[in-house]
């Protein structure tokens, strides 16, 4: 019988260790996130909804996906998710869904997630903190088998 | 005259008889009895677990997901990215391997940096102790009054997580075993829970952390992805020496191993530590 409680991961090989350590692997090294985020950065916030809707499913995935990644290169920069609870429509039209990114000077810096995909986010926040793409050896990498 | 007549007829009809048998018969014998089911399930048993034992012996640095702790904190809290710091609890699971029947293992540690602080239960009568142990940490001391309260079930007793009680209330107890049981709140001899010194149990108890073998599997929190990777190194360092400890004063025909130790968190992968 097919279980019904949804996978935290999908998509992932189904044996004991391969699927481990494929989820290790995507810890450290999630498609063009392995990024190394200059030393002037204190921290990253970003907030959006708890829902999907009005455009919040960008930054969800983006959390999910990249951030941890994102984490692993920089594991000295704090990083804080805050998800809002709305009640009504009108309320999720109007909650924001922004990233920002706080320097040691006291300088901020804000990109607007709405609508956007978690990619396209990805990007835009690469360019903007001028991060460099940690080189492929660099990249810790589990093998098995 | 007649029978003389008859008999060479009846010779003539039984001439044909082999008077030597031409085969040779011995006792039955049937297929030999088929060996119970049980017997069958006893020895996979015992395969199962010396292989076991001798996995359990073996270095963990032998497994593809072994890592040193540090490098498996990066792991763990790079998954818990963005997660509050209540929500992000650090576990080890060991495997406890040992015959079936063995005393599963069970015992409390003190942590060098605890989770947070137990709240603890107190049955005693004289009111000098009672002040002691609120003195001392306690959350909740009571007698007789406290006792009739838990029959009612005017108290939530799953707040807490430690029970002591003096010698002279223990017989009293015996009436709320039934609720107090199966919450691992009954105060008993054996397990060191009853004592003439309660204040000083308290004392000894706060900041402790229970733990408990259920099924094959040992496990228990050890920290928070907020701890530094030093304060964590020493949880795991004196759980390590608490368990090992226990596990080798229990009493079995083989000794009781500790086998596989992995390192999670709620949402983080599972990473095979030293233990």
């Amino acid at each position: 019988m097919a279980s019904t409680v949804p996978k935290m991961f999908k998509n992932l090989p189904n044996g004991r260790f391969t699927k481990q350590v494929a989820r290790l692997n995507l810890i450290s090294n999630y498609p063009s996130s392995a990024i190394k985020l200059p030393s002037t950065i204190s921290s990253i916030d970003l907030i959006f909804k708890r829902t999907n809707s009005a455009g919040h499913m960008g930054p969800r995935k983006f959390w999910r996906n990249n951030l941890p990644t994102v984490q692993f290169h920089n594991p000295n920069i704090p990083i804080t998710v805050t998800r809002i609870e709305t009640e009504s429509k009108d309320e999720s039209e109007k909650c924001p869904a922004t990233l920002t990114i706080n320097y040691q000077d006291g300088q901020k810096k804000l990109i607007d997630l709405k609508y956007k995909h978690s990619d396209e986010i990805l990007k835009e926040f690469t360019e903007i903190t001028q991060a460099q793409v940690v080189e492929e050896n660099d990249i810790p990498t589990i093998k098995y088998l | 005259m007649l029978a003389s007549f008859i008999r060479p007829v009846r010779i003539k009809q039984y001439g044909c008889l082999p008077l030597a048998r031409s085969f040779s018969s011995c006792g039955l014998k049937l297929a030999p009895p088929k060996k119970s089911s049980v017997d069958d399930n006893k020895k996979l048993q015992q395969k199962k677990v010396s292989a076991q034992r001798v996995r359990a012996k073996q270095s963990p640095s032998k497994s593809p997901l072994y890592m040193d702790i540090p490098t498996a904190l990066r792991y763990i809290r790079a998954s818990e990215v963005g997660r509050s710091a209540t929500e992000a609890v650090i576990t080890i699971t060991s495997r406890v391997v040992a015959e079936r029947g063995t005393q599963p293992i069970s015992g409390s540690i003190q942590l060098p940096k605890p989770l947070k602080e137990s709240t603890i239960l107190i049955f005693t009568s004289s009111k000098e102790k009672q002040e002691k142990c609120y003195g001392n940490g306690a959350k909740l001391c009571g007698g007789q009054e406290l006792i009739e309260k838990i029959k009612e079930n005017e108290i939530d007793l799953s707040k807490f997580d430690k029970a002591f009680a003096t010698p002279e209330m223990a017989s009293s107890l015996a009436s709320i075993a039934r609720t107090l049981g199966p919450k691992g709140l009954m105060p008993t001899a054996k397990k060191g829970t009853v004592v003439e010194k309660v204040e000083d149990a308290v004392s000894e108890a706060i900041g402790s952390l229970p733990y408990r073998q259920r099924a094959e599997l040992l496990s228990l929190p050890i920290g928070r992805c907020d701890f530094t990777d030093e304060a964590i190194i020493k949880n795991i360092i004196s759980c390590s020496n608490s368990i090992k400890n226990v596990a080798s004063t229990i009493k079995s025909k083989k000794p009781v191993l500790i086998g596989e130790t992995t390192l999670t968190s709620t949402h983080g992968p599972g990473i095979v530590i030293d233990f």
